[in-house]
């Protein structure tokens, strides 16, 4: 047989077990199994290696397993908890979108009236607007990081998922 | 199956703890087999046990259903591990999943029937015990998932974050190793 024979039985006994072979591969390759001891040898350890593996068992501490269910329970809580304290917020920012959907037309007419009765420059009553529009949710964006980073807005994961482990 | 996923989906979108206490409950062997396999430090495998599930509470809006929980879990594990290993500064996951020599994590089940064909099949696995840790962390876990998960290419090589002619290289190369690995023993 030439080399070349083997070193395609040999890619094949891989293959069989990880990306399977065609039926016409899987009988060639039966077929030079059976005539050739070399490659036959090489097949029965790849396949005493793979069953071995799958033998390979883990004793598990059941104690491990109740400590995640209890960390992933509290967790869970906490979680629930922040998703409700989150929900006002939420409602609030989609209704302050929408009125902002709603009004800014409104409110850059009105602004440009007052800037053409008091015959102010164009940028001036527009830098106005812009302020207008900008700052009270600049305020607020400042206000919720300060509440999230002073740990009054969410509760950390910090406060309570060690806890049992103490 | 896709029905399956699509209510753990809508479980853990809504941080349900039934639904944790099972998900736990089905996968926690498997997942540690994993770790430990990948890690080759039952400590560590442990430690990262229990913070892997916190992240799948917390990341739990991520997963949409689509590819099979097992997969999302174990990338998520993955993914646990690759963060600790960079904050040890300047050490590598392989580094990290170096197994230490005074420590065998994988053993053989205490409770065998004694035939012999069972006593030559312990052999064989303490053989492989022996053999796995050897093999560089890539090989391991790709073995791992393909011949004791029993995962698809293509879920490993989501799980590994690697492509698929990637996943494939590794598995022939740690399948390659292996033989050589136990070769070696039988020697």
């Amino acid at each position: 047989m030439s080399r070349n024979t083997h070193e395609r039985a040999e890619r094949l006994i891989d293959r069989r077990h990880i990306e399977g072979l065609s039926p016409a591969e899987r009988q060639w390759l039966d077929a030079h199994l059976e005539g050739c001891g070399a490659c036959a040898e090489r097949a029965h350890l790849t396949t005493e290696a793979i069953a071995s593996l799958r033998a390979v068992a883990v004793p598990v501490n059941p104690a491990i397993v109740n400590l995640a269910k209890a960390r992933a329970r509290m967790r869970a809580a906490e979680l629930r908890r922040r998703d409700e304290r989150l929900r006002p917020l939420w409602i609030t920012c989609a209704f302050s979108c929408l009125m902002m959907l709603l009004t800014t037309p409104c409110f850059w007419r009105a602004f440009e009236w007052v800037g053409q009765t008091m015959r102010l420059p164009a940028p001036v009553w527009q830098a106005g607007f812009l302020l207008w529009w900008s700052v009270p949710a600049a305020v607020a964006a400042i206000a919720l990081l300060w509440l999230e980073r002073s740990g009054r807005l969410f509760n950390g994961r910090g406060e309570g998922a060690g806890t049992l482990e103490g | 199956m896709r029905q399956e996923c699509a209510e753990i989906a809508r479980g853990l979108r809504k941080h349900d703890p039934d639904l944790l206490d099972r998900l736990i409950e089905r996968y926690h062997y498997r997942l540690l087999r994993y770790l430990i396999s990948l890690t080759g430090d039952r400590a560590l495998a442990e430690d990262a046990f229990q913070e892997t599930w916190l992240h799948v509470l917390e990341r739990g809006s991520q997963y949409n259903g689509r590819a099979s929980f097992e997969s999302w879990l174990f990338s998520i594990a993955r993914h646990l591990l690759i963060d600790w290993s960079r904050k040890k500064k300047g050490v590598s996951l392989e580094a990290l999943t170096e197994p230490d020599d005074d420590r065998a994590p994988l053993q053989v089940p205490a409770e065998q029937p004694s035939s012999l064909e069972l006593v030559a099949e312990r052999e064989e696995t303490e053989r492989l015990a022996q053999a796995l840790p050897s093999l560089p962390a890539v090989y391991r876990e790709v073995l791992v998932l393909r011949f004791q998960e029993e995962m698809k290419l293509e879920e490993i090589a989501a799980v590994a974050g690697v492509t698929l002619s990637t996943a494939k290289s590794r598995l022939y190369r740690g399948l390659e190793a292996l033989r050589r690995s136990i070769e070696g023993g039988r020697g």
